[in-house]
C-alpha cells in the first residue's frame, strides 16, 4: 500500500462517514479567470525551495493511521450528530437574526417561540429582541447628522 | 343685590372649580396608569456601560459575588429609574395601548424591557440584603410582583412572561427569608404584602378568554392572506422541521401528514363564509371545552386538556373547520400545569413566611403545619411538611403531570 493509495483510502472513508460529494477543483478553469493571481502564486513558488517533509517511521503504520482516521471521523460524527433541541434553537435564531425587535416581540413570534421551547424560548426571545434594542450607535455628532442627511 | 351676589357666588365656585380640577390633571402624580411611568423608566435607564460590569451584576444576581464600589455607583445612578418604577408598579391601573385590531401582529415590547427592569431590581435587592437592609431588599421583589401583575393581565404570552418574574421573585425572597434574622413585625408585613399581591394577580383564564375573542375576530374570509401566512410562515415551517428531525420518520405517515395539511392549507385559501364561519364555531365550541376543564381539580383538568388537544388534532386530518383551531391553540395541558406551579408556589412562599412567624416568635420552628394555611394546588391539600437540618421542606402532594414529578420547595433557616 503506497502513500498516494492510503490517502484515498482515507478520502473514502471520510466521504462515506459524511456523505458529502467530493467537491472538484477545476484548475485550467480558474487559471484563466484569476490570471494575476496564477502569476503570482507562479512566482511564490519558484522562490520557495521543495522540501520533503519527513515523518517519523512510526506514524507510517496502518495501526496509526487507522487510528488517526478514527478519530477524524469520530470528531466528524460528533460534530454533525448534535441534539436535535441545538439544532431547533439554531433554526429559530436564524429566523430571529432576520427578524426586527418589533417583530421578534408580536403576539405571533413570541406564541411561535412558546410553541417551540415553551416559556424558556418566550424570554429568550425577549433578551434578543433587547439586545436588538440596545444596539444604537452610543454617539453621532450634529455635523455626521447633517453628512448622512445631504448624502440621501 | 342678593342675586347678584349669588351670580358672582356662582361664578368664584366655578372658577374655583376649573382651576382645582385643570391643576390636579397638570400637576396630578403618580398618573392613574403605570405604564406611563414605566416607560419614563426605560427612556432614562442606562444601562451598564462595559462587558466587565455587565458580567459583575449577573454575577451579583446569582450570588456569585458581593456588591463592589463599582456596582454601587451603577445603582447610584440607576436610583431615578428604581424610584420611578417602584411607583409605576404601585398604581393599580397600566393600559400598555397594545392594539388588539392587529390580531396576532399585536405587539408587546414591553414584555422584554419589563423583564430588563425586573433583573435590575434583583441585583439591587442583593446589594440591599448584603448591607442588611432586609425589608427594602424584600421590596424590591414586591415591586417585581406587582410589576408583572402589570403586564400579564390580558394575554396568555404576557401571563406566562408575569409568571415567570413572580418566581424570579419568589425565588430571592426565599434567599432573604434564609438570611435575615427572625423579626415578626418584617416578616408579618411581609405576609400581608404576599397575600394582596397573590390576590391581584391576573388568572390565566381571562388570559385565555381575552386571546380567544382576538383569534375570533381573525378568523374571517377577509383575513384569508393573514391566516394562511400564520399556518405557513417559514417560522411554523421551521418548527415542522424541527419537529420531524427529532422523531423516528416514518416516511408513509410524514407523507399522509404533509398531503392533509397541503389539503387543509387549500381549503383555507378557497375558504368561503360557510368555512370560516364553521371554524368560528369549531374555536368557540374547543375555549368553552377549555373553561369547563379549567373550572376541575389539577388532575382532571389536565386529563381532560390533555384529551381535547389530541382529539383536535385527530380531528384536523379529516375535519377542515378543526384546521385553524389545531394551530392557534396552545399546548394548553401544560398552560394549565404552568399556572399550578405558579400558584402552588406562591402558596408555599406565603405557608413558609407563617413557619418563619412561628419560629420568631416561640424560638423554633412547629412540628407541624398549623390549620388554615395556604394549600398544594396539585392535590388540593395542604402541603407535606416535613424539618430538616437546615430549616423545613414543603413537598406538594399531588403530581405535576406535565414534568410527572412532585415539587417541593426548600426554606433555609439563619441559625
Amino acid at each position: 500500500m503506497n502513500e498516494q493509495k492510503n490517502d484515498k483510502w482515507l478520502d473514502e472513508l471520510i466521504s462515506r462517514t459524511i456523505n458529502t460529494e467530493k467537491p472538484e477543483f477545476d484548475a485550467e478553469n480558474w487559471k484563466q479567470k484569476y490570471p494575476d493571481e496564477f502569476q503570482a502564486l507562479q512566482s511564490r513558488a519558484a522562490k520557495i525551495p521543495a522540501r520533503s517533509i519527513k515523518w517519523p517511521t512510526f506514524l507510517k503504520s496502518p495501526v496509526v493511521k487507522f487510528a488517526a482516521a478514527a478519530i477524524i471521523i469520530m470528531a466528524i460524527g460528533l460534530f454533525m450528530i448534535r441534539p436535535a433541541a441545538d439544532k431547533k434553537v439554531e433554526i429559530a435564531e436564524t429566523a430571529n437574526a432576520r427578524k426586527s425587535s418589533a417583530e421578534m416581540l408580536t403576539l405571533r413570534s413570541l406564541k411561535i417561540a412558546y410553541l417551540n421551547g415553551g416559556i424558556e424560548a418566550v424570554e429568550v426571545q425577549c433578551d434578543k429582541a433587547i439586545e436588538k434594542i440596545s444596539k444604537r450607535p452610543e454617539r453621532i455628532t450634529f455635523q455626521e447628522l447633517l453628512e448622512d442627511i445631504d448624502g440621501v | 343685590m342678593s342675586k347678584n351676589n349669588y351670580k358672582v357666588n356662582i361664578g368664584i365656585t366655578c372658577i374655583f372649580l376649573a382651576v382645582t380640577l385643570s391643576s390636579s390633571t397638570v400637576l396630578g402624580f403618580p398618573p392613574d396608569n403605570a405604564a406611563v411611568l414605566y416607560l419614563r423608566a426605560f427612556i432614562v435607564y442606562e444601562e451598564p456601560d462595559n462587558e466587565d460590569l455587565s458580567k459583575m451584576i449577573t454575577d451579583l444576581q446569582d450570588g456569585k459575588i458581593k456588591p463592589n464600589d463599582r456596582i454601587r455607583q451603577y445603582f447610584e445612578k440607576n436610583r431615578p429609574v428604581i424610584e420611578l418604577v417602584t411607583t409605576a408598579s404601585q398604581i393599580p391601573n397600566c393600559d400598555w395601548g397594545r392594539d388588539h385590531s392587529k390580531g396576532f401582529d399585536l405587539m408587546m415590547p414591553e414584555l422584554a424591557t419589563v423583564r430588563k427592569l425586573a433583573f435590575m431590581l434583583v441585583a439591587d435587592s442583593k446589594v440591599y440584603l448584603n448591607d442588611g437592609d432586609y425589608k427594602t431588599s424584600l421590596e424590591r421583589c414586591l415591586t417585581i410582583h406587582r410589576m408583572a401583575r402589570h403586564i400579564s393581565d390580558d394575554l396568555i404570552i404576557s401571563n406566562l412572561v408575569g409568571v415567570a418574574m413572580n418566581g424570579l421573585a419568589n425565588k430571592h425572597i426565599k434567599i432573604i427569608l434564609s438570611e435575615m434574622p427572625a423579626d415578626v413585625e418584617s416578616l408579618q408585613w411581609l405576609k400581608n404584602q404576599m397575600l394582596d399581591v397573590s390576590a391581584k394577580t391576573p388568572s390565566l383564564i381571562s388570559a385565555i378568554r381575552a386571546e380567544a375573542e382576538i383569534s375570533l375576530r381573525e378568523i374571517r374570509k377577509e383575513n384569508t392572506d393573514k391566516l394562511l401566512g400564520y399556518v405557513n410562515t417559514e417560522d411554523i415551517k421551521v418548527i415542522r422541521k424541527a419537529d420531524t428531525d427529532t422523531t423516528p420518520s416514518d416516511g408513509s405517515a410524514e407523507e399522509k401528514k404533509k398531503k392533509v395539511y397541503e389539503e387543509n392549507v387549500e381549503k383555507l385559501r378557497n375558504g368561503d363564509e360557510e368555512y370560516f364561519s364553521q371554524s368560528r364555531k369549531y374555536y368557540m365550541d374547543f375555549i368553552t371545552s377549555v373553561k369547563t376543564a379549567f373550572a376541575l381539580p389539577y388532575e382532571d383538568a389536565y386529563r381532560e386538556l390533555e384529551k381535547l388537544n389530541e382529539k383536535i388534532a385527530k380531528e384536523a386530518e379529516t375535519n377542515p373547520a378543526a384546521f385553524l383551531t389545531s394551530h392557534m391553540s396552545p399546548m394548553i395541558a401544560k398552560l394549565c400545569t404552568n399556572e399550578m406551579v405558579f400558584k402552588t408556589n406562591f402558596n408555599a412562599v406565603i405557608t413558609a413566611i407563617e413557619i418563619y412567624i412561628i419560629k420568631a416568635k416561640t424560638g423554633r420552628l412547629p412540628d407541624s403545619l398549623p390549620a388554615g394555611l395556604p394549600k398544594d394546588l396539585f392535590s388540593g391539600k395542604d402541603f407535606a411538611y416535613e424539618k430538616n437540618a437546615d430549616g423545613f421542606i414543603l413537598r406538594c402532594q399531588g403530581k405535576d403531570l406535565d414534568k410527572n414529578k412532585i415539587h417541593e420547595y426548600e426554606f433555609k433557616v439563619k441559625k
